[in-house]
């Protein structure tokens, strides 16, 4: 499948801007993302080159002034305990000797707790930002146009501002699909009628001017088929759809057959679901027979303050967003002094 | 004007020294189609001016064709992020689970946690509403949230109710975002499930952010109930969200037997059970104090007995609602 770059997309590929999505062009520019670079710099330079390069990951679509009325300098954390600990202690030994403990007692390695990281922490409660980590919606922004659109809905009642704050323990949901045509591939025609498919396969036997031709005048035929003839493609593809995969060669084959034996043996196989069509179906936004998008699993995690049910696009804001010593829950790529930066410029005027 | 920010690339920009070096060390170093192109060395060549989003765009590519098919189509059965591979040779660095769960490669903070694997869930849904166990017992069992199993549960249930209403579910979406995330598993019978999270997390009270120095004796015994009350907290061992596993505990070195163990935690149950009943009694009281209630539509009405002269200081007061930045968006949707 060749990608197809916009014009937008070559300007974040040259500025190296990290956005909210799961986009190829992203995954490389994490691939090359540093920290800020601080020497030779005032103060009030790396605050702002903080700032900017962060906000274009959070929440970009907001002004400066919503992101600003929601911000807050107070940040979350919880300090985690051990059953064990306080069955066993009354807690003295912090305080015996002259206060801070006797001498000599080794005590355990507790990291640092990463409160910087918490600064875009308010950001996560918006509902359009829950529905992206839970993984509805393939960016931001579609999380956006989904709730604006009228697909998203807050405790059974349907919800139109993506600007809503979700409070803890808030149901939402969102069309299962819509999440289908978010995490899946884009849609496409099957192997069995792709023209571009057929014409390669002949290309060993034909020549390519030929093959060109009437590679075009099949997807002339078959593009003007294929809506009416739902029930047929069914008959037709219930085979086809079996290796429609779009691999690229023999080898590519192979390493697919190769993954789904190991899939199989995991007990993970999405292929073989009985609730998955194996028909094509041209009337879907996505790609019949469903399978995920590429580059997904280098975007795939579900921070902890959520509970999704991915079986029918529903979720729960179980809390906040907090830290804990060595761990922060808000998912941001940047560095902690960066974060630390971009701190320091939102509590500015505060 | 505000400052410029210059991020690194993987590939300099070409240099004006880079045309002195020799032919032949040149086309060595060369990657892409385009450098080697201005490299060349033609005469026409020279001239073509350097193009910074062609460039962009190229070392994009030759990415994506090389280390990038790495990220193309998911392992099949552990997490692939950035942070699983060495970022100069692209291979997979060991099998350390510590390592692996990094997303994002400079903010090693955020970690993927696992999520609960469909079986786990099943089992939650069934010992609640099945066995009809409290959500407390379920969560010390299970090794899971308080929080998160009354969310697994409302979710379960939803899903029953679909599945009985005949709407199809995307069970495949989940399997294959589980051959992606890390998943927690539930053991066979008998056997131990492990912790899913730590279940005794106490928030960290705003109270409690403030430096107390507190002159006490040497030959005090400074608790944590003592440095609670300082604070004007209740100690941890009371706010943690499963205080009767430190009793359980507790008990256990006191050397009671099992069954001592367990009649004792039953008559615990027992008595929060009944602090339960008697706070929904009082709601309910209040509720029905409170006025007839109608629901009719979009509208609830509750009726009460008001005398006219005293129905309260806006009566016949325009609202407000319509004035400028008058915030309309529900804060709370019950």
């Amino acid at each position: 499948m060749p990608l197809k770059l916009r014009p937008k997309d070559v300007t974040y590929l040259k500025k190296g801007v990290v956005r909210q999505n799961w986009s190829p062009v992203t995954l490389y520019n994490l691939t090359r993302l540093a920290k800020q670079r601080t020497n030779g710099r005032t103060f009030f330079q790396q605050k702002y080159a903080a700032k900017q390069e962060t906000r274009r990951y959070h929440g970009e679509h907001l002004t400066a002034r919503q992101w600003q009325n929601i911000f807050r300098h107070s940040l979350k954390s919880v300090v985690p305990m051990n059953t064990h600990e306080l069955a066993s202690t009354d807690g003295s030994e912090y305080g015996a000797g002259r206060g801070s403990g006797l001498d000599g007692v080794e005590r355990k390695y507790i990291p640092p707790v990463p409160y910087m990281n918490q600064t875009y922490a308010p950001m996560e409660r918006r509902l359009d930002m829950a529905i992206f980590r839970a993984m509805f919606a393939s960016s931001a922004l579609q999380a956006r146009q989904f709730v604006i659109h009228g697909f998203v809905k807050v405790n059974g009642k349907k919800m139109q501002y993506p600007q809503y704050m979700l409070n803890p323990g808030d149901m939402f949901s969102v069309d299962i699909e819509k999440v289908l045509f978010a995490t899946g591939a884009p849609k496409g025609l099957p192997r069995s009628i792709d023209p571009k498919w057929k014409a390669k396969k002949k290309g060993g036997s034909a020549s390519a001017e030929e093959d060109a031709k009437e590679g075009a005048e099949d997807a002339g035929s078959k593009e003007a088929d294929a809506k009416p003839a739902k029930a047929e493609a069914t008959k037709e593809d219930t085979n086809s759809a079996e290796t429609e995969a779009p691999a690229e060669a023999e080898a590519e084959e192979q390493k697919t057959e190769y993954n789904k034996s190991k899939e199989l043996s995991s007990g993970k196989d999405w292929w073989n679901d009985p609730n998955r069509d194996k028909i094509f179906d041209p009337l879907k936004p996505y790609r019949t027979p469903w399978r995920p998008r590429y580059y997904l699993s280098a975007f795939a995690f579900i921070p902890r303050y959520l509970e999704v049910n991915h079986n029918i696009g529903h979720a729960v804001y179980l809390r906040d967003p907090v830290a804990r010593p060595g761990q922060s829950e808000v998912p941001t790529p940047f560095h902690q002094e960066t974060m630390q930066l971009a701190y320091a410029w939102w509590l500015r005027r505060r | 004007m505000p400052p410029r920010i210059r991020l690194p690339t993987t590939v300099a920009a070409p240099s004006r020294r880079a045309a002195l070096t020799s032919p032949a060390a040149r086309r060595t170093l060369s990657t892409t189609p385009a450098r080697r192109a201005r490299e060349s060395g033609d005469a026409e060549d020279d001239n073509v001016k350097f193009d910074k989003n062609k460039q962009a765009v190229e070392n994009f590519k030759s990415w994506l064709r090389g280390p990038g098919e790495n990220f193309k189509k998911p392992l099949y059965y552990e997490m692939n992020y950035i942070s699983s591979y060495d970022r100069k040779t692209w291979q997979r660095v060991g099998t350390d689970k510590d390592r692996m769960n990094i997303p994002f490669p400079l903010n090693p903070a955020f970690r993927s946690h696992p999520v609960l694997s469909e079986e786990l869930k099943e089992e939650i849904y069934l010992r609640i509403m099945g066995s009809g166990r409290s959500v407390r017992s379920v969560s010390a069992e299970l090794g899971v949230g308080l929080e998160r199993v009354a969310a697994v549960t409302r979710l379960k249930a939803v899903e029953k109710q679909w599945i009985a209403e005949g709407k199809p579910i995307a069970t495949y979406l989940t399997k294959a975002l589980h051959m992606m995330l890390p998943v927690t598993k539930l053991v066979a019978e008998g056997e131990i499930q492990p912790f899913h999270e730590n279940l005794q997390d106490i928030p960290s009270h705003p109270l409690s952010h403030r430096q107390a120095f507190v002159p006490v004796s040497e030959s005090r015994v400074f608790t944590r109930a003592d440095a609670g009350k300082e604070f004007g907290l209740p100690p941890a061992e009371e706010v943690v969200p499963h205080p009767d596993l430190i009793e359980l505990h507790r008990e256990k070195s006191y050397g009671l037997d099992l069954n001592e163990r367990i009649d004792k935690q039953r008559e615990r149950d027992r008595r929060a059970a009944a602090r339960r009943e008697e706070r929904e009694r009082k709601a309910k009281a209040k509720r029905r104090e409170r006025g007839q209630l109608i629901e009719k539509g979009r509208w609830v009405w509750r009726l009460k007995e008001a005398t006219t002269g005293a129905v309260g200081h806006r009566y016949g007061v325009p609202h407000e609602d319509r004035k400028k930045g008058q915030i309309k968006i529900p804060t709370k949707v019950l």
